[in-house]
């Protein structure tokens, strides 16, 4: 299950927003090396984000795919543009996210692998109606264990998320299909607070 | 939602069931492994959406040609096409 290139624990999602032209992402590996960039195009109304090996764009590594224009429970199809094989896909409960975000990792069939969702129902309100300048946490428990985490830094410019991928995970999410989970959060998830 | 139908390979030809969910996605082929891509269904809220953004247009160009003059309704409604066209392209 483990990718090659993708074995590490720790990864970090860095977006830099270009006011026009969308918003770039750079991931990196605990080490400080970028293993993958994508660049969102502003005026997209089907989601398509294209996930390559570098800032060069030369290699794709990961397309995330939205299945509807418009869907209140909107479900994005990943797939590994290497081997051409879906990797799972990510749904997110749009009735649940008005109070707590909520989303879903499938399978390629889209059974339920596991739950996404923001830390807590207290906190998620306290970000919505009081401050949204709280960073965000999300987590991903298999079996009642944590297995992926996502922790937003607290940065008011440029918006960072750190990923954990804990012993939980292993052989049962993706790490491809984990850090996908986490650009969606922050190019969809992300946009919300501006 | 819920539900399943048959989809053909386009590099196999083989017959094989999808769930309904997957609509507007994409999946492989169980016998090739091809990447198909999933008809979607009709987006009907989209084109509701459009539709009521055209009427709109044509509403506030005509009431600001009646309110200032024929040059503020042309270029409302050349704006208002304008923008309905860029949500055309983009989807």
């Amino acid at each position: 299950m483990t990718e090659v290139g993708f074995e590490h624990r720790q990864y970090l999602i860095r977006r830099k927003v270009l006011t026009i032209l969308g918003a770039k992402f750079h991931i990196y590996d605990s080490d400080g090396n970028v293993v993958l960039f994508s660049k969102q195009k502003a005026f997209k109304l089907k989601e398509d984000i294209r996930v390559y090996t570098d800032d060069t764009m030369a290699e794709e590594r990961l397309m995330i795919r939205a299945r509807s224009i418009i869907d209140f429970s909107a479900a994005y199809d990943v797939v590994d543009s290497v081997s051409q094989r879906k990797i799972g896909a990510l749904r997110r409960q749009g009735m649940k996210s008005f109070v707590r975000d909520s989303w879903q990792i499938l399978d390629a069939d889209d059974n339920l692998i596991a739950p996404l969702e923001e830390d807590s129902t207290a906190m998620a309100l306290v970000r919505r109606f009081l401050a949204n300048l709280i960073p965000q946490k999300f987590h991903v428990d298999v079996g009642g264990k944590p297995a992926v985490r996502y922790a937003q830094r607290f940065n008011p410019f440029i918006f960072k998320m750190d990923v954990s991928l804990d012993s939980a995970s292993d052989g049962v999410i993706d790490p491809l299909l984990a850090l996908a989970a986490g650009i969606l959060l922050v190019a969809i998830e992300g946009r919300q607070d501006g | 939602m819920s539900g399943r139908f048959a989809l053909d390979c386009l590099e196999c030809g083989a017959r094989f069931d999808v769930p309904s969910s997957q609509r507007g996605g994409v999946v492989n082929c169980p016998e090739c492994s091809a990447l198909q891509d999933v008809k979607g269904r009709p987006e009907w809220l989209f084109r509701l959406l459009v539709s009521a953004g055209f009427v709109g247009v044509l509403l506030v160009s005509f009431i600001l040609y009646k309110l200032l003059g024929p040059a503020a309704g042309g270029i409302s409604l050349c704006l208002g096409l304008c923008v309905l066209g860029a949500v055309a392209i983009a989807s």
